[in-house]
């Protein structure tokens, strides 16, 4: 794998930028580097389009990107209502395996 | 363990099996990061046998068109009052009308899958092969699919997480 020119932190700014900006129901988007391999980016987004669901939706969906190039990275995105997040925050709704709120970057800034 | 664990035909069996394993492709897919053309052919495949699957249970053929997916969905949208918690459940929703109403957003979405397929695609832009037929000029692996980018999106998301859920979970709705 490519070991330089990918700033993990810079482009998880961008696609939670880019996805506020383009996704209408995503209200909040949480950046989750705690624990995450050094080219996956983990992101939980907040979406009011979301019909009321049981938890068993908190699934990432795992998208390869720019796969042979210096920028190769792996973006997993979980999706949430906001009565889930505000459960996962209580710490009552438990993130995949492996994903922890430490160092959580909330975008839009709080 | 299924909470509601039901017999399904044996040809429903083959067709979910193989809808299974063309979802598991498209997971590997998505992990690689290859072109959309290959993500988008997995998930047209998959949602069209997980349909032919679903309407096997009469044990009568149904039609050999690719179409089916956004009827899948319609079927179950419109199942009776007794099975209703049953079929919300199966699919993650809470409550039958959040699935109605969650089934109304994404059936553009399901209609735009199925129509990739090259049968139906007059000619044009399918995941597959080169279009047109006669003189072609363009090629799916470099084609820019507008479905993807609605895929790539929240409500999109969402569709392929319940698709999904829809594959795993069939033996529990596969006789409604």
């Amino acid at each position: 794998m490519p070991a330089t020119k990918f700033n993990r932190d810079a482009m998880a700014q961008w696609y939670a930028q880019e996805h506020l900006k383009t996704d209408p129901g995503i209200v909040s988007v949480h950046y989750l580097p705690h624990g995450a391999g050094e080219r996956d980016i983990r992101l939980v987004e907040v979406n009011t389009l979301l019909g009321n669901r049981t938890d068993d939706a908190l699934e990432p969906i795992d998208f390869g990107v720019d796969r042979g190039t210096d920028s190769e990275h792996r973006l997993l995105i979980v999706d949430v209502t906001p009565e889930q997040w505000d459960r996962i925050t209580a710490r009552k709704l438990s993130l995949p395996n492996g994903w922890s709120l430490d160092g959580a970057v909330p975008y839009p800034d709080e | 363990m299924a909470p509601f664990p039901t017999p399904m035909n044996s040809y429903q069996k083959l067709w979910w099996e193989q809808a299974r394993s063309d979802h598991k492709a498209l997971a590997v897919v998505l992990r690689d990061g290859m072109a959309p053309c290959h993500a988008l052919h997995y998930l047209q495949m998959a949602t069209e046998k997980l349909a032919k699957a679903y309407l096997w249970r009469s044990g009568s053929p149904p039609p050999k068109s690719h179409a089916g997916f956004a009827k899948f969905l319609r079927l179950l949208g419109s199942t009776g009052k007794r099975h209703r918690q049953r079929v919300a459940k199966a699919f993650s929703f809470r409550r039958f009308a959040d699935f109605q109403n969650w089934i109304n957003a994404v059936i553009p979405i399901a209609n735009e899958l199925e129509n990739l397929a090259p049968s139906l695609a007059n000619d044009g832009p399918n995941p597959e092969y080169p279009w047109p037929h006669s003189r072609p000029h363009s090629a799916p692996v470099y084609h820019d699919f507008a479905v993807w980018a609605t895929l790539a999106s929240g409500r999109g998301r969402d569709l392929m997480r319940v698709i999904h859920i829809a594959v795993e979970r069939f033996p529990e709705y596969a006789d409604l």
